[in-house]
């Protein structure tokens, strides 16, 4: 090891060097406190052994500015004291020395001192070896997270559908780097808008896989595989498939036993942007929010179950004919259960419909905003304790 | 007067390396009759603390020679020193001939060596 001796009386040091030396340690001797601190500050030591009384800098003083100066690897440092300076060996103690050696030296002590010493250093720089893998293997997760989440929002709505029958806003806020939210708007053959979100159990990354997946299956493109697409012909939808035939063919992709115990609930919608008739189910989602004016319309019940809770579940649709300026919302659970930081009552239905009413003019937009900057002052910050999802649809008239 | 140091015990602390040892007593007559006039003068200059320090560095040089007597006096020295106690000065005057009956008897020790 290399041993950096702090000691003032000369005989002393040079018994002391020989005696390290012969024990096959690297010795470099100074002759008071501010020489060694010279060379400690200039050197790379594993262990200081320093005398209590120097001239220049005492040991104290010398231990003192060891600690506080920043260093690759933890130094040990052993006090040198006389059997009669048990006042000073514990100020040493307590201004960060490890240890003590009395003197006069006993070579074996000395030995079995510097070896405890050894052991000391040599776990610190195996925990300071496994601190930097760890820390390293941390960046490489965090990197990979966050190529994933670039890829999640990749595939979340890349602009508003705006047509002259309809206009669209979303917002989506999630709590890690990777959501197990998800949302969608397709607007298909120029007339059926297909909106989604979906919420997947649990969060992190096993969620954010189901999520992402979910959200591949429903592209509408290739039209081939699509599971929004209907190839029967047989649907009022042109080429888009019922909300309840996808609710059950994406069940039946996600298997309940393939899914380590994962689920998701959904609202899905399809509107003729044409006609205003709004075909919808939900599998176990909070419920679609219908705005005509200054009312809201209750819409029948419809759906089934959370989608790869059961196998072999059934949905069913609801119909809406909805009259031009309606708008309609469609929100994940973190908007409704978000506590409020004063008295832990959730935002629910009770302030969400007021507040719809309250900005029933403003753009679809506006709206959406005006929400998630409410629900922060709801919540009391603008991180949410779960993923939220929010879209808003107007449909401006046939 | 009794034995000045522990021979046994100080040979086996320098590993029975007499050459090395004659180094240390050479370094022993040079430092201490100096230290020793330090603390006289301290004492004579009713310095107390510095008695103390002097004693101080006095103590750990003679604490290489396995020599319980001198260090002990050397001790009495330093915390009377330290205390500003005036029993220092009684400590030291029987310190001084102790201190140059070691470094004798050391000398005699190493010449009686090859």
């Amino acid at each position: 090891m290399r041993i950096l001796i702090a000691e003032d009386e000369r005989i002393t040091r040079l018994s002391l060097t020989r005696q390290l030396e012969s024990l096959g340690h690297i010795v470099t001797a100074t002759e008071d406190g501010q020489t060694a601190w010279e060379r400690f500050k200039a050197g790379e030591f594993d262990i200081v052994l320093t005398d209590w009384e120097m001239p220049r800098l005492s040991g104290v003083e010398l231990i003192q500015r060891i600690r506080e100066a920043p260093q690759s690897s933890y130094v040990y440092v052993i006090m040198l004291t006389s059997r009669s300076d048990k006042a000073d060996l514990v100020k040493g103690i307590e201004a960060g020395a490890d240890d003590f050696v009395c003197k006069p030296f006993d070579r074996e002590e000395l030995r079995v001192r510097l070896l405890a010493g050894q052991r000391i250093v040599n776990l610190e720089r195996a925990l300071s070896r496994q601190n930097a893998e760890l820390r390293l293997a941390n960046e490489r997760i965090h990197h990979g997270l966050r190529a994933a989440a670039r890829v999640q929002r990749s595939m979340l709505p890349q602009q508003n559908v705006i047509t002259p029958h309809v206009r669209t806003a979303w917002k989506y806020v999630p709590t890690e780097e990777l959501a197990g939210d998800a949302i969608g708007l397709h607007l298909i053959d120029n007339r059926y808008l297909v909106s989604y979100v979906l919420d997947v159990s649990g969060h992190g990354v096993p969620a954010a896989l189901l999520s992402v997946t979910a959200m591949h299956s429903l592209e509408p493109l290739p039209e081939t595989t699509s599971l929004l697409r209907d190839r029967s012909g047989s649907t009022e939808l042109g080429s888009v498939q019922r909300p309840s035939r996808i609710a059950m063919e994406l069940n039946r992709r996600f298997r309940a036993d393939n899914q380590d115990g994962r689920y998701f609930t959904m609202i899905l919608c399809v509107l003729d942007t044409h006609t205003g008739r709004l075909w919808f189910t939900s599998a176990g989602h909070p419920p679609l929010t219908v705005l005509r004016r200054q009312d809201i319309v209750a819409p029948p019940e419809a759906g089934g179950l959370p989608i790869a809770l059961m196998d072999d579940a059934e949905y069913d649709d609801g119909v809406i004919e909805l009259a031009p300026r309606d708008r309609i919302l469609l929100v994940s659970d973190g908007l409704l259960e978000q506590t409020s930081s004063c008295d832990g009552e959730q935002f629910g239905q009770a302030h969400l419909l007021p507040l719809l009413m309250a900005h029933s003019s403003s753009s679809p937009e506006q709206l959406v905003a005006r929400i998630v900057e409410d629900l922060a002052q709801w919540a009391g910050s603008p991180g949410f304790r779960d993923d939220l999802s929010l879209v808003a649809i107007d449909w401006l008239g046939p | 007067m009794a034995q000045a140091f522990d021979e046994a015990e100080l040979l086996e602390r320098v590993d029975n390396d007499v050459s090395f040892l004659a180094d240390t007593v050479q370094m022993l007559e040079a430092d201490a009759p100096a230290l020793m006039k330090q603390v006289k003068a301290a004492l004579a200059a009713g310095d107390a603390p510095a008695v103390g320090r002097t004693a101080h560095a006095l103590k750990g040089m003679i604490s290489n020679f396995c020599a319980p007597g001198a260090q002990s006096l050397a001790l009495d020295v330093e915390r009377a020193g330290k205390a500003g106690d005036c029993a220092a000065a009684a400590a030291a005057a029987r310190l001084e001939p102790c201190l140059e009956f070691l470094i004798a008897e050391l000398g005699t020790f190493i010449k009686a060596r090859p």
